[in-house]
C-alpha cells in the first residue's frame, strides 16, 4: 500500500564510490599482530593505501569494470540480471596540498549512459567529501552530499558504510585465531536464462587462495541497533587482505562478502587490487557482484590533475568516441 | 406400501446389527476426532472469490508481482503537543524495529518515520542536495543538544516532504479537526503544505507494515505475538499515546483468535440443547444420546475438514452449530417417536422398530431437502460456498445414521425407564388444541394476516416499487444514473444493498457480551479503523496495474552476439540493456504524463484520499535536480512535475543549462537518465513494489480510499472506470491498458508450475481494479450474480425433490410457495439493514449463502408436516380436526421445540465479536423461526384448502 516513494539519494552517492574500493595496497607484514586492534588498522590500510599516484580502469575492447545485482530469490524468476558498466579514475597524489584525493567515476552503459561523478577529498578530516554529479540529459552539474554508513553503495545489497566509511574505529576487534583458507570463493552463478554476453565474462569461483594462512578477526560495531552485531574476517597473513567477510545479527549470518584480491604485480608484491567482490544477503538470496578486469586498469599514468575536472565528465562519450 | 415395507425391513436389520452400527460409528468418530485439530482455518478472504473474476484476478496479480498484499497500519497519536519530542520519536523508532521483527515481515516495504527510506528532500549548508536518513538508523543521540538538532531536521525534512508528509503525518487544528495537506483539487503545493504547517499541529503518525503470505498458516502465533507488541508498548507509553491498529492480516488473525477465545460459549450451547431435551423427554439418556448422535455427525464433518484440509475461513464455524440445530431437530422426531412408541408397548425393540420405520422416510426426505440447499450452493464458484456445500452435504447424510438410526439403538441398549400414564406434557396437547381451534374457527385468518404482513413488510423494504418503476423506465429513465444502474443490474429490490464493507461484515462495531461482561461492547478492530479512517488519507486500496498495449522484446540472450563481438539478433528480435534504446512506456514520457494527470485526477475525488507511484518518483527526482542551485528543491514546488516539454518551456528558467542557453533537455531522455538513477541507487528490487525494472513496460498506481460505504465504494470504482474509458485514446493513455483483461492466463502465486487461472469478463469494456477496493466491487459483482441465482437454484432442486418424494406437484407448490414467503421475508430483512446503515447484517455475498441453505433446511418442518398429516389422516378416516390436532401435538411440538434448540445453538454464532457468523445465523434464524411458524399456522390452512391427494386421498 505505502509507498516507497522515498527519495533517498541519488546516483552520484554510490557511483563515485566505485573506484574507491577499486584498488589498494598492503603494507608488508612486518610479524604476527599483537592485537586485534593493529590487525584491524593492517586490514584497512591495506585496503585503502594511496601510494598510487593514480589509477584508472577504463574499457578495453570488451573488457570493462562492471556491476551485476540480482533480486532476492523470490523475486528472480525470469529477471535477468542487472548489469552497469563504468570506468573510474583515481588521482591520489593532486597538486593541491588541500586535497587528498580525486576520484572520477563515469556510467559507460545503460539508461544512465553518461552520469558521471566527481568526489574530492581534503586533507582536513573534519572537511567533508564534495561530491559533483554531471547528469548528461539535463546537461548539469549538481552539488550532492556524501551518503552514510547505512546508504546502500550503488544498487548492491553492500552498504556504503561497508566499502568507504567505516573506520576500525568503529568496532572493537578481537583477534579469535589462526586459519588455513581451504575454501574457494564463491562468484555469483547464473541459470542458462540469466546469462547473457556479459555475464559471460564474468569471473567464476576463485580457489587460488586456498591454504593461504590467514587471521579470524572478530569486530564488534559500536553503533547501537545496528544492521550486524559482529563480523567475522578472514585475512591474508602476509598482505592484509580480507577474502571473507561474515556478518552476524542475533547469532545468525545475515551477508557474506569475499573479496578475490590480486597483486598488481607492482615492485611491492603486496600491492593488489579486488578483482572481484561478491556479496550474498543471506535472508533474501540478494546478491551483487562487483568485476574490476586487470587488463582495464592503468597504474600511475601521465594524467594531468585538471583532467580530474567538470568538463572531462561533461565530453567523457564524446572523447571516448562514443 | 412399498416404501414402508423397506422402511421395516432397514429397521429390522439395524436393530439385529445394533451393536456393530454402534461400535462402527464410535470407531469412524474416534478415527475422526485425530483429524480435527488438523482443520486448515486460514480465514484467507483470497480464496473467497472466483480467481477468474478480472477484479480478483488483477489484486493477485498486484501481490505477486508488486506484493503489499498483508498491510497492516499502526497509529500513534499523542495526547498533548506534538510529535516532535524526543521520548515519541524513540519510541517509534523502537517500535518500528520490534515490528520489522514480527514474523513474516516485509522489512522493505515498511514505511514510518523511522524507515531508511525516508529521506531529506533538501540543500545542506554548502548547498548540496541532502539526502540524508530524517531519523538516525540507530535513533536519536543521547546528547541533548544533538537530539535538538536531529528533531529540527526531522521536522523541516517532513514538511517539505510532498510524497510521505501527506501519507504518514495527521495534523489536527485546535478544534480537533483533521488538517488537510492537499488542497480541493487533490493537489500539493507549497500554499497548501505552509497553511497547515501554521494553523496545525502533527498530533499523529503511522507506521505501514507488510507480511508475506506465509503469515496466513500461522495467524494465531502471529496475532499473538502482534498483539504482544502493541500491548507491551501501551502498557509503557499508553498515558501519553492513544495506539491504534488495523489491517488485513491484523483483522483475519483477530477473527480465528476470537473464535478461539469464544469456544466456551459453543459449551454453554450444548448445555442449553442438553436441558431442553431432558426436560422435553423427561430421562437423561433421550437427552444425552440425541445429543450424541449429533455430536458424532459433527465430530465426522470436523474430522473430514481436517482430512481434506480445505481452506476454511471463520464462518465455517457456522457448520458444526448448523449441524446441531438441524440434527436435533431430526433426533427429536425419532426419540419423540421412539418414547411414545415405548409408552404404547412398554417392549424397547419393538418401540425402537416402530420409531425407525415410521420415521426414516420422512426424515431421509427432509434430509434429501436439506442437502438440496448445499447442492445448489456447490455450484457457485466460491470456496466458502463449496465448503459450506460439501461438509454441509456430507454432514447432514450422516444424521440418518447417526440420529434417526442411531439413537433408538441406543435407547434399545440402554432404555428409560417410562412410568405408567407418561405420555406428553400437557402445553404439547394445549397447543395442539390451541392451534387446531384457530385454524379451524374464524380466526384462520390470524396466520394468513401474518404472512400478507411479512410479505408487505420485506417488500416495502426491499423497495421494490422502485425496482420496478426503474426496470420499466426504458431508455428514456436511463438519464438517472441509479435507474440505469437497476436496469444494467437487474436490482428490482434496490433497497437491499449487496455491496459489502468489509471490515464491518467481519466484525461488529459493539457486542453485548463485552457489554456484559467487561462493561465496554466496544469492537476495537473497528473502532480503530473507525478511527484510523479519520486519520489517515484513506484505509483501502486501489490498485491500478498498468501495461503497455504492444509489450517489449525479450531480453538478449548469450546468442545475440557472435565471438566476434558482432550482434547476430538484431534489436528488431531481442533488447541488449546496455546497447539498445530503452524500451518500455515507463521510459515514455507521455505515458507517464498521461498517468500523472491521472493521479492528479484521483486525488481530487472526495472518495479518494491519497495516491501514489512511481510518477512520484520521477516527479520528486526531477524537482530536485532542477532547482536552482542551491536552493531547496521543495521552493520550486511548480517542478514537481512530469519533465514534458510544455512543461519544461513553462519553467525554463529551471531547465537551461547554463553553459548552453539553448538547450532544453529532451523529455524522454530525461526520463530514462531519472529511470537509470534511480534503478542504479534502490537496492535490487526496492522499486519493484511500483514499477518493473525488468522490462520497464508495466507499474502500478495505488490509491487510497477513504470511505468503506457499500454505495460509496462501488460509485468510486465506476467513477475511475469512466475517467480510464474517456481517456483511451489520449496521448499516453492510449499506449496502455489498465488491469486485467478477460482470457488472460494469470497464475495464481510465483511459484514454478503453478496453477493458473483463466479470467472471465464479466465487466467487459470496463478497467479492472485491484487493491481492496477491487476486491469490494468483486465482491459486490459476485453478489449481483448470486442473489437471486443461487436462491432460484435452491428452490427449482426443492421443489423438484418434494414433487417426487410426495408424488404431489400441489404439495411441492404449496412446500415451495411457504419457502418463497421465507425468502422474501430475509429479502426485507436485508433492506431493513440497509435502510439503517447495519452495513454487519446486509445482504452481502457471505450473507447471501443463507437464502439457499435456510431454503433447504426451512422446508424440512414442512416435510414432515405434510407426512405426519397423512400418517394421521389415514390413521383417523380422513377425519381433519383430529388428524391435526394430533399432528401439532406430536410433530408440531417437536417442531417448536427445535425452535429453542436453534436459538441455543446460534448463541455461539450470535454473541462473539464476528459479525459474520452473526449476520448469518441471523438471517438463517430469522427464516428457520418463521419457517416453524409457517409449517405449524399457515401449511396447514393451505393443505385444507388445496386439498392435495397425497394428504386425503384414500391410498
Amino acid at each position: 500500500m505505502t509507498s516507497d516513494i522515498f527519495f533517498s539519494k541519488v546516483t552520484a552517492c554510490a557511483l563515485v564510490f566505485l573506484g574507491e574500493c577499486t584498488f589498494g595496497c598492503a603494507c608488508a607484514a612486518a610479524g604476527t599482530p599483537i592485537t586485534g586492534d593493529e590487525l584491524a588498522h593492517k586490514v584497512y590500510f591495506a585496503s585503502h593505501n594511496e601510494s598510487l599516484r593514480n589509477a584508472v580502469s577504463k574499457r578495453t575492447d570488451d573488457t570493462v569494470a562492471m556491476v551485476v545485482n540480482r533480486v532476492p530469490i523470490a523475486m528472480r524468476d525470469g529477471r535477468k540480471p542487472h548489469i552497469q558498466t563504468f570506468d573510474t579514475y583515481i588521482n591520489n597524489q593532486p597538486a593541491d596540498q588541500t586535497v587528498d584525493s580525486m576520484q572520477m567515476a563515469i556510467l559507460t552503459s545503460g539508461k544512465a549512459k553518461g552520469t558521471g561523478i566527481l568526489v574530492t577529498r581534503f586533507l582536513d578530516a573534519e572537511r567533508g567529501a564534495t561530491l559533483a554529479m554531471w547528469l548528461p540529459a539535463l546537461r548539469k552539474m549538481r552539488q550532492i552530499n556524501e551518503p552514510s554508513h547505512e546508504d546502500v553503495w550503488f544498487g548492491t545489497n553492500l552498504t556504503y558504510g561497508e566499502l568507504v566509511l567505516r573506520k576500525p574505529e568503529d568496532e572493537t576487534h578481537e583477534l579469535i585465531g589462526e586459519a588455513t583458507f581451504e575454501d574457494c570463493l564463491p562468484a555469483m552463478v547464473f541459470q542458462e536464462w540469466e546469462r547473457n554476453r556479459y555475464t559471460e565474462l564474468l569471473p567464476g569461483e576463485q580457489c587460488g587462495h586456498r591454504g593461504t594462512p590467514v587471521y579470524l578477526l572478530k569486530s564488534t560495531t559500536k553503533f547501537v541497533n545496528w544492521w550486524y552485531d559482529y563480523h567475522v574476517t578472514e585475512i591474508d597473513r602476509q598482505t592484509y587482505w580480507p577474502y571473507r567477510t561474515v556478518y552476524f545479527k542475533n547469532g545468525e549470518k545475515v551477508k557474506t562478502v569475499v573479496v578475490d584480491w590480486q597483486s598488481l604485480e607492482q615492485p611491492d608484491p603486496a600491492l593488489g587490487y579486488p578483482r572481484f567482490i561478491y556479496a550474498l544477503s543471506h535472508d533474501d538470496g540478494r546478491d551483487s557482484l562487483v568485476f574490476v578486469p586487470r587488463a582495464t586498469i592503468s597504474l600511475n599514468t601521465d594524467t594531468a590533475d585538471d583532467y580530474w575536472s567538470v568538463d572531462t565528465l561533461r565530453d567523457y562519450l564524446k572523447n571516448q568516441g562514443d | 406400501m412399498g416404501g414402508r415395507q423397506y422402511a421395516l425391513g432397514y429397521a429390522l436389520f439395524m436393530l439385529r446389527h445394533r451393536r456393530v452400527v454402534i461400535a462402527l460409528l464410535c470407531v469412524f468418530s474416534l478415527v475422526a476426532v485425530f483429524y480435527v485439530p488438523q482443520v486448515n482455518l486460514r480465514n484467507d478472504p483470497d480464496s473467497l472469490l472466483p480467481l477468474s473474476n478480472r477484479y480478483v484476478a488483477t489484486n493477485l496479480y498486484a501481490d505477486n508481482h508488486y506484493g503489499m498484499g498483508n498491510l497492516m497500519v499502526w497509529g500513534f497519536k499523542v495526547k498533548e503537543g506534538d510529535i516532535y519530542q524526543p521520548w515519541f520519536i524513540d519510541m517509534l523508532v523502537r517500535f518500528y524495529r520490534d515490528a520489522s521483527e514480527l514474523d513474516y515481515a516485509n522489512v522493505s516495504n515498511f514505511a514510518g518515520l523511522p524507515s531508511p527510506k525516508l529521506r531529506n528532500i533538501g540543500v545542506d549548508a554548502d548547498g548540496a542536495l541532502d539526502f540524508g536518513r530524517l531519523v538516525p538508523a540507530n535513533g536519536l543521540s543521547k546528547d541533548e543538544a544533538e537530539i535538538k538538532s536531529q528533531i529540527e531536521y526531522l521536522r523541516a525534512g517532513l514538511q517539505r516532504h510532498f510524497v510521505l508528509e501527506p501519507l504518514l503525518l495527521y495534523y489536527e487544528d485546535p478544534d480537533g479537526r483533521k488538517c488537510e495537506l492537499l488542497d480541493g483539487d487533490g493537489h500539493i503545493n507549497n500554499d497548501s503544505v505552509a497553511r497547515v504547517h501554521e494553523r496545525c499541529t502533527a498530533k499523529g503518525t503511522f507506521i505501514i507494515g507488510d507480511f508475506s503470505n506465509e503469515l496466513k498458516e500461522h495467524s494465531l502465533t502471529w496475532i499473538h505475538d502482534s498483539d504482544a507488541l502493541l500491548e507491551r508498548y501501551q502498557a509503557e507509553y499508553g498515558d501519553r499515546v492513544e495506539f491504534l491498529v488495523s489491517g488485513e492480516p491484523y483483522f483475519l488473525a483477530t477473527m480465528i483468535k476470537e473464535l478461539q477465545d469464544k469456544a466456551w460459549l459453543f459449551a454453554i450451547s450444548l448445555a442449553i440443547v442438553l436441558f431442553v431435551l431432558r426436560y422435553q423427554f423427561k430421562h437423561w439418556s433421550c437427552a444425552v444420546f440425541p445429543l450424541l448422535g449429533v455430536g458424532m455427525t459433527i465430530v465426522l464433518t470436523l474430522g473430514l475438514m481436517g482430512f481434506t484440509q480445505f481452506r476454511l475461513t471463520t464462518m465455517m464455524a457456522l457448520t458444526p452449530m448448523l449441524l446441531l440445530a438441524i440434527g436435533i431437530g431430526h433426533a427429536m422426531q425419532i426419540t419423540r417417536r421412539f418414547m411414545q412408541e415405548l409408552c404404547s408397548s412398554g417392549d424397547p425393540e419393538t418401540a425402537a422398530v416402530q420409531a425407525i420405520q415410521h420415521t426414516i422416510v420422512p426424515a431421509a426426505l427432509s434430509i434429501g431437502t436439506d442437502l438440496h440447499g448445499f447442492f445448489a450452493i456447490s455450484f457457485v464458484d466460491i470456496s466458502f460456498y463449496k465448503a459450506y456445500a460439501y461438509f454441509g452435504i456430507f454432514g447432514m447424510a450422516t444424521l440418518i445414521l447417526t440420529t434417526t438410526t442411531l439413537i433408538p439403538l441406543l435407547l434399545v441398549s440402554f432404555p428409560p425407564h417410562v412410568g405408567s400414564g407418561e405420555r406428553e406434557w400437557g402445553w404439547e396437547s394445549g397447543l395442539a388444541r390451541f392451534v387446531t381451534r384457530l385454524l379451524t374457527g374464524g380466526w384462520k385468518w390470524v396466520p394468513v394476516a401474518l404472512v400478507v404482513a411479512v410479505i408487505g413488510v420485506s417488500l416495502h423494504y426491499a423497495e421494490i416499487t422502485r425496482g420496478v418503476e426503474a426496470l420499466m423506465a426504458g431508455n428514456e429513465g436511463r438519464a438517472d444514473p441509479e435507474v440505469a444502474r437497476i436496469q444494467d443490474e437487474f436490482d428490482i429490490m434496490p433497497g437491499v444493498e449487496k455491496g459489502i464493507d468489509y471490515p464491518r461484515a467481519a466484525f461488529k462495531d459493539h457486542y453485548l457480551l463485552g457489554e456484559l461482561l467487561y462493561g465496554d461492547g466496544r469492537v476495537r478492530p473497528i473502532a480503530d479503523l473507525n478511527e484510523l479512517s479519520a486519520m489517515m488519507p484513506g484505509v483501502i486500496t486501489a490498485n491500478l496495474i498498468v501495461r503497455s498495449r504492444t509489450g517489449t522484446l525479450p531480453p538478449c540472450g548469450v546468442d545475440a552476439w557472435s565471438k566476434e563481438g558482432k550482434r547476430v539478433i538484431g534489436p528488431d528480435s531481442c533488447f541488449d540493456e546496455q546497447e539498445d534504446p530503452p524500451q518500455g512506456i515507463f521510459n515514455d514520457v507521455q505515458v507517464l504524463s498521461a498517468l500523472s494527470e491521472m493521479e492528479d485526477w484521483l486525488r481530487s475525488r472526495s472518495d479518494i484520499g491519497f495516491t501514489t507511484s512511481y510518477v512520484q518518483f520521477i516527479k520528486t527526482l526531477n524537482m530536485v535536480l532542477n532547482a536552482p542551485a542551491g536552493q531547496p528543491p521543495t521552493r520550486h514546488a511548480n517542478l514537481y512535475a512530469i519533465p514534458t516539454f510544455e512543461h519544461m518551456h513553462a519553467n525554463m528558467y529551471a531547465y537551461q543549462a547554463s553553459s548552453d542557453p539553448d538547450h532544453m533537455p529532451d523529455p524522454d531522455r530525461t526520463i530514462e537518465l531519472y529511470n537509470g538513477m534511480l534503478a542504479a541507487n534502490a537496492g535490487a528490487g526496492e522499486l519493484d513494489s511500483f514499477v518493473n525494472t525488468q522490462t520497464w513496460d508495466e507499474g502500478i498506481i495505488v490509491a487510497f480510499a477513504n470511505t468503506l460505504h457499500p454505495v460509496k465504494t462501488h460509485r468510486t470504482v465506476r467513477e475511475i472506470q469512466a475517467y480510464i474509458a474517456e481517456h483511451k485514446s489520449d496521448p499516453g493513455m492510449a499506449k496502455v491498458r489498465i488491469g486485467i483483461e478477460g482470457g488472460e492466463h494469470i497464475p495464481v502465486d510465483n511459484s514454478p508450475g503453478a496453477r493458473v487461472v483463466v479470467t472471465n469478463d464479466t465487466i467487459p469494456g470496463k478497467a479492472s481494479i485491484g487493491g481492496f477496493l477491487g476486491v469490494t466491487e468483486a465482491t459486490r459483482d459476485v453478489a449481483f450474480k448470486e442473489w437471486l441465482n443461487a436462491p432460484a437454484m435452491t428452490s427449482v432442486t426443492v421443489f423438484l425433490m418434494t414433487a417426487a418424494m410426495f408424488r404431489s406437484w400441489l404439495v411441492a407448490i404449496v412446500l415451495i410457495g411457504l419457502c418463497f414467503v421465507t425468502l422474501l421475508s430475509q429479502y426485507g430483512l436485508g433492506g431493513y439493514m440497509s435502510s439503517i446503515e447495519e452495513w454487519s447484517g446486509n445482504l452481502a455475498f457471505h450473507v447471501q449463502v443463507a437464502l439457499s441453505i435456510a431454503m433447504g433446511l426451512g422446508v424440512d418442518y414442512a416435510v414432515y408436516m405434510v407426512s405426519r398429516l397423512r400418517e394421521e389422516m389415514q390413521a383417523n378416516q380422513h377425519h381433519w380436526a383430529v388428524s391435526l390436532r394430533n399432528t401439532v401435538s406430536s410433530t408440531g411440538s417437536a417442531i417448536v421445540i427445535s425452535v429453542f434448540v436453534l436459538l441455543g445453538s446460534i448463541i455461539p454464532l450470535m454473541n462473539t465479536e464476528m459479525a459474520n457468523l452473526w449476520s448469518v445465523s441471523l438471517y438463517i434464524a430469522e427464516a428457520l423461526v418463521l419457517d416453524v411458524l409457517l409449517a405449524l399456522l399457515f401449511l396447514p390452512l393451505l393443505v385444507w384448502w388445496l386439498k392435495p391427494k397425497f394428504v386425503f386421498g384414500r391410498n
